[in-house]
């Protein structure tokens, strides 16, 4: 009976990591390859391998500009959702209040709302407030919208709890509230708010539903761009360009758990 | 060192008094009690006098100085927490050497000081050690020197045994016995155990319902509790509702019948008739034996038959659970004799051991509505 139990749970695991495999991987795979393609389109299996592809994106001036919004997007909007994900975090874990739960939902409702939704809905406050045109502006406020759950979720569930007799103890030994605060209770939620800053950078970096309705003319961000190009034009630029993005992000996450890390979840 | 005075302090949670109209003193150097069960206020009551919350109504003098404009970390108090709240990614000399380096103190005075409020409180050489690689009992002793080291007008202890294991507790208790007798620091200790209240305080304040129930020194309570509550928390197993007879008698005694019950027992007090009133005896005080049996003592005017409901064995007696017609509810009472569960005993309560009662409000945990 427990044996039968334990070995179907053992298939539902191999069946998992064969549909990961399948989904996921596949997909990584096919692109990196069709990006080293020798051809002038993208095929899969390559006919023929080069890296022309990678030198057209380095010497594409498009693929440039649009990164640099997109990373000055997602610097300046995971800043800003960290500080208002450790405010909210700490009103939510040390008040009640009236109202706390609605605050608890509105913060947390670009989670469960579909990011076209979202996307559709601050075009229309922009053209409303008439700052349809103000692109880099628009995205960076959509986008710390979006990512501000998430570092709420992660700073939030990296307070205990015991954070706020710690925050009393060293009060009542002379720390005044915000020595209190940075001496404290900051070294305890690093590590929450680096997880969420990795989120927040990664959704941003990533993002394409949401961008696609905010990006004016001047500030596309660079899947935005990318998405395009695929749409109108047959050269694998752009595979190399995603290729890139995923190693790109690979060593990201590498970097971090190499650094940050170790050395932050551990000696605790 | 400093007194701490606390008049008239309330302390309001949207529509719910936590704490309301408390007042006590703990005089220079005394050690306090606040007991009473979850919900009663006591810890509010010792976080208003830390500053961690605003009181509503009210004063906090310490050393005759107003401290209700102050902010905690102005108010030079010692606090232990119940979950010892060490910073865990500090070192232990870091730990208790963090007040010391918030009051600018120079480099080698802390190292000095550090080590001596360590010696203190008994911790072996664990200075470079961080909290997570110590015992409870070692953390709660960290946690006292961290408060001590800084030569706090007072100490607020909030449960701060509670978290401990039983042997541990009984050890720690005698720690802080000896430390703050070596300190002579004012100590106000939060706690719903009324052992360790008894053992440590000068003074005991029993909290109910955000009130002070009663509060006097350990010895003045337990012989005579200011109330049945105060009894009940003080382990007086036997509470009864009565109401004094007629007349007092001849030898010093009055007639109160027990409410609901045709029982009538004397006791040594003296009581205007017709006083409401609850009985009270500790189960130790009530002498068991064989039913029918007249042995070596007499059949005194406190004498009740009833029948062995349960017992539990508790090493150093047997506690009975008795069943007396007489009575409205069983009768606790403890014997080193065995009688088997059914079998008919007689109960004697002596008159100078019942205690007379001011009737309150039931034992409740939670607070009062305005």
């Amino acid at each position: 009976m427990g044996d039968l139990f334990l070995r179907s749970g053992r298939g539902l695991v191999t069946a998992m990591a064969i549909f990961w495999l399948i989904f996921l991987v596949a997909p990584i795979v096919v692109t990196l390859a069709s990006s080293f393609t020798s051809s002038t389109y993208l095929t899969f299996p390559p006919p023929g391998y080069s890296v022309r592809w990678y030198v057209s994106a380095f010497e594409s001036e498009w693929v440039w500009s649009t990164f640099w919004n997109s990373v000055v997007i997602a610097v300046v909007s995971t800043a800003i959702a960290v500080a208002l994900g450790i405010a909210a975090a700490r009103v939510l874990a040390r008040h009640r209040f009236h109202g706390r739960g609605l605050f608890e939902y509105a913060v947390l409702s670009p989670l469960i709302i579909p990011g076209v939704v979202v996307g559709f809905a601050l075009l229309n406050v922009s053209v409303l407030i008439e700052t349809q045109d103000a692109g880099l502006l628009n995205l960076i406020i959509g986008h710390t919208m979006v990512t501000t759950p998430f570092t709420l979720r992660s700073v939030w569930s990296s307070m205990a709890g015991s954070e706020i007799s710690l925050e009393e103890a060293a009060q009542s030994l002379g720390a005044t509230r915000w020595s209190a605060f940075w001496l404290i209770v900051f070294p305890l939620i690093v590590p929450g708010i680096v997880a969420g800053a990795i989120i927040a950078f990664t959704f941003s970096f990533n993002d394409v539903t949401i961008s696609a309705f905010l990006s004016a003319r001047e500030a596309r961000t660079l899947p935005v761009e990318l998405m395009s190009h695929i749409e109108y034009l047959p050269d694998p630029t752009p595979a190399a360009v995603s290729s890139l993005m995923i190693i790109v992000t690979l060593a990201f996450f590498l970097l971090v758990e190499r650094t940050v890390g170790l050395d932050v979840f551990a000696d605790r | 060192m400093s007194d701490v005075e606390v008049s008239r302090v309330s302390k309001r949670y949207d529509d719910l008094w936590a704490v309301k109209g408390v007042s006590f003193t703990a005089p220079v150097g005394s050690f306090t009690s606040l007991l009473g069960p979850s919900g009663c206020g006591k810890t509010t009551t010792l976080r208003l006098i830390a500053g961690f919350a605003a009181l509503d109504e009210g004063e906090v003098r310490i050393g005759g100085r107003p401290v209700d404009a102050l902010p905690p970390w102005r108010r030079n108090l010692g606090v232990v927490f119940q979950n010892y709240a060490l910073f865990p990614f500090m070192t232990v000399f870091d730990n208790v050497a963090f007040g010391l380096r918030r009051r600018k103190v120079p480099r080698g005075e802390t190292a000095e000081r550090v080590a001596e409020a360590i010696d203190l409180v008994g911790l072996p050489d664990l200075a470079q050690r961080y909290p997570r690689q110590l015992s409870g009992g070692q953390q709660q002793r960290v946690a006292l020197a961290r408060a001590l080291v800084i030569r706090p007008d007072v100490l607020l202890l909030d449960e701060p045994l509670s978290n401990l294991d039983a042997k541990l507790r009984a050890e720690m208790r005698f720690e802080l016995k000896r430390i703050q007798r070596e300190t002579g620091v004012t100590s106000i200790f939060v706690t719903h155990d009324q052992e360790e209240a008894l053992t440590l305080s000068d003074q005991i304040v029993v909290m109910n319902l955000g009130t002070v129930a009663g509060a006097a020194p350990p010895k003045a309570i337990w012989e005579q509790p200011a109330s049945a509550y105060v009894a009940d928390f003080l382990g007086v197993e036997n509470l009864f509702p009565g109401t004094v007879g007629d007349a007092a008698r001849d030898d010093g005694t009055v007639a109160v019948s027990v409410d609901d019950s045709a029982a009538v027992l004397h006791v040594a007090a003296t009581r205007p008739p017709g006083s409401a009133v609850v009985l009270g005896i500790r189960s130790e005080e009530v002498a068991v034996r064989r039913g029918g049996d007249m042995g070596e003592m007499d059949d005194g005017p406190n004498a009740l038959d009833g029948t062995v409901r349960e017992f539990t064995y508790i090493g150093s007696a047997i506690v009975y659970q008795v069943d007396c017609p007489a009575l409205p509810g069983p009768l606790i009472a403890t014997a080193q004799r065995e009688f088997p569960v059914g079998d008919s005993v007689r109960l004697h309560l002596p008159p100078g051991a019942i205690k007379l009662l001011r009737p309150d409000a039931p034992a409740g945990g939670s607070g009062t509505r305005p």
